[in-house]
């Protein structure tokens, strides 16, 4: 299947004069296809939001992509997301973007009828009232009364907000969503419709989401793979059903150990350690200083991502590379 | 529940003036000047000989004209009923002209040239500091910014002064008017008196413009950059959304809440008059009218002018409590 985004060897760092620079993101590589929900795991600090910002295009001072390549394939035609002008003309109509926190990105002092207005007609050529009638039945779609057009946002409900939000980010149909932690400050039953709502749109328009969270639940629930990154690297990648039954890296295997399940009462182990500075990272595998089955070798090289079965991929020593004199493939999802 | 908001606000309306002209009347009271001692020791100090009992005779004469008989009390509700009807007795420096006329023939000239040089002020600096927020990098809005700051701080009689001195000594461009028009001017609606006012006004217009636009200026474009980096500027950002939508709608619409409620405040106090302008210009308003009732102990025209000051701000106050829920739906009808 063709694919909708490639990041190739993407290192970017913020900096700042007069201090270390911070290696946000070091040779991630994976892509996207159309139609599939991907979700990005890790703790805080892992690159998560970074990989967002990158991918979005709105990369400002003081992050700075180091090396790599990251481009969208809209139509046969290839855009780099370095690319401001081009990324400006397809931003909203072809990717749109869900932010985190809903509670304040919506103008107080402005009905939502008309802030949903003006983002439509900064993207698309329609009349007024045909604007008008297919926002309102849009609002309806996502589970929202009509009355919400006439409301401030200080009226609504979290979940309401992050309704509209995803209905603005989703009403021009673009091909690639990108999320970050949109249910995050909402309680459970409401993240649960959202999360449904995503999905219910993902499906129904075909549209590729990617979905940042560090909650390993959400990515159970939605994401039809799962990225899992650590220290601004892709530590594994799988296809989710696969990844949570068989974790291959220590690390996603104390993620998903430490997730509670209903009925067992065992105390959950929790991983020891805090994630390393990213201005001085540690040599070799950057896990290692946390990782319960370290070797020698961890400390001195750093393990390349490999695809150890079909789809599943994972940067660790444990699983050598079928055939060592081949480098490393290059991870590429093939739906 | 419109109509709780709407009545709560009338009665503070109502307490705030019932307070203000009370202590308003009663301060200038307290003052050690007395119009009709200044009176007496002016004719002593001219060299006219009175005795005794014709000074007692003399004080009690002046004491009854000026309403000034009776105990505190007894004034104070004689004041107030007359006050009610607008009428604050006769001024005691100009005697015996009514205050309401003295107040009624300044207030033109103040408000006139305060009201639009403040609304100048007002929608120059706030259109500039937007722009030099919004866009902080760009050289140009630097320039602006280093002229703002530059004006703010001088004290105003310098800024005035040197004003004057620029204008009418250094580069003599036009001449000072003293007054409001030119001398021997008819007032009335001819354009000869019009362009005559107009031209005795833009020195001191200009003066009270450069004061006020580097606040204006100033505050609006740390608002305009605070409000830059509020998320939903920035997701409007992100969202592409029309430059001219971000800026109007999103930015300035959020930074004109406090701006209001300033301009607003700065507009009531118009009814004190600008007494420094005014003294330093010569210009004919309610601020060279306060000046001399001060310095004459004139306690009717003080009164009625800081009276009128009060309704004034507290009018400003009302409409905006009432107006503002219109601008800022967050505000709770309670």
């Amino acid at each position: 299947m063709p694919e909708l985004l490639t990041i190739e060897g993407l290192s970017a760092t913020y900096t700042r004069r007069g201090l270390s620079p911070v290696k946000a993101l070091t040779n991630v590589n994976f892509s996207l296809v159309p139609n599939e929900i991907v979700g990005v795991a890790g703790e805080s600090g892992c690159g998560k939001s970074t990989l967002l910002k990158v991918l979005s295009g709105l990369l400002r001072p003081p992050l700075k992509i180091e090396q790599g390549d990251v481009a969208l394939h809209l139509k046969g035609q290839r855009i780099a997301v370095t690319n401001a002008r081009e990324m400006s003309r397809v931003r909203w109509k072809n990717i749109s973007y869900i932010p985190q926190s809903s509670m304040s990105v919506l103008n107080p002092v402005v009905r939502i009828g008309k802030q949903f207005g003006w983002v439509v007609a900064a993207h698309a050529h329609l009349s007024r009232a045909d604007t008008d009638a297919r926002i309102r039945s849009f609002v309806e779609r996502v589970g929202l009364p009509e009355r919400v057009l006439r409301s401030y946002p200080h009226q609504l409900s979290g979940g309401m907000r992050q309704r509209v939000v995803i209905a603005m980010a989703t009403f021009l149909h673009p091909q690639l969503v990108l999320a970050d932690e949109p249910t995050t400050g909402l309680d459970v039953v409401v993240q649960r419709s959202v999360l449904k709502l995503i999905r219910t749109l993902q499906r129904e328009f075909g549209m590729t989401v990617l979905m940042v969270s560090h909650d390993m639940g959400i990515h159970y629930q939605v994401s039809d793979r799962t990225v899992v990154m650590y220290a601004g690297s892709v530590a594994e990648t799988a296809p989710t059903e696969a990844l949570f039954k068989k974790p291959l890296h220590p690390y996603t295997q104390r993620l998903i150990a430490s997730l509670p399940r209903l009925g067992d009462e065992e105390k959950r182990e929790s991983i020891t350690g805090s994630p390393p500075n990213l201005a001085a990272p540690p040599p070799g595998c950057r896990f290692h200083p946390r990782c319960p089955a370290v070797m020698e070798h961890c400390k001195r090289v750093d393990p390349p991502l490999i695809e150890v079965k079909p789809r599943h991929f994972v940067a660790c020593h444990l699983y050598p590379e079928p055939d060592s004199a081949q480098p490393a493939a290059t991870p590429r999802a093939r739906a | 529940m419109v109509l709780r908001y709407i009545s709560t606000r009338l009665l503070s309306y109502l307490l705030i003036i019932f307070i203000g002209v009370t202590i308003v009347f009663f301060v200038p009271r307290f003052t050690p000047v007395s119009a009709a001692e200044a009176i007496i020791s002016q004719a002593y100090s001219q060299g006219s000989f009175l005795d005794p009992d014709a000074a007692e005779a003399m004080r009690e004469n002046l004491l009854e004209s000026f309403g000034l008989q009776g105990t505190l009390l007894e004034q104070y509700g004689g004041f107030w009923r007359r006050a009610l009807t607008g009428d604050f007795g006769p001024s005691f420096s100009v005697f015996p002209t009514p205050v309401s006329q003295l107040i009624l023939e300044a207030l033109p000239w103040t408000v006139g040239l305060l009201v639009v040089s403040s609304l100048i002020a007002w929608v120059l600096g706030n259109l500039m500091g937007l722009f030099a927020g919004y866009f902080e990098r760009g050289a140009g809005w630097r320039v602006m910014e280093a002229i703002a700051v530059a004006i703010y701080p001088v004290p105003y009689y310098i800024l005035g002064l040197a004003l004057i001195l620029m204008v009418s000594y250094l580069f003599p461009t036009f001449p000072i008017g003293i007054g409001g028009v030119a001398i021997g001017l008819e007032p009335g609606f001819s354009l000869e008196f019009l362009l005559s006012a107009l031209q005795n006004a833009l020195l001191p217009a200009l003066s009270i413009v450069l004061v006020s636009y580097g606040w204006w200026f100033l505050s609006m474009k740390a608002l305009a950059e605070g409000l830059k980096r509020e998320d939903y500027v920035v997701f409007a950002e992100t969202m592409g959304l029309r430059r001219r939508t971000i800026l109007g709608r999103f930015v300035l619409r959020n930074a004109m809440l406090p701006q209001v409620t300033q301009l607003a405040m700065s507009l009531g106090s118009v009814f004190s008059g600008a007494l420094l302008t005014e003294v330093l210009f010569a210009y004919p308003g309610l601020g060279t009218l306060l000046y001399t009732a001060a310095a004459n102990g004139d306690y009717n025209l003080l009164v009625g002018i800081a009276a009128l000051s009060v309704v004034a701000v507290a009018t400003a106050g009302l409409l905006l409590d009432l107006f503002y829920p219109l601008l800022d739906p967050r505000v709770r009808y309670a």
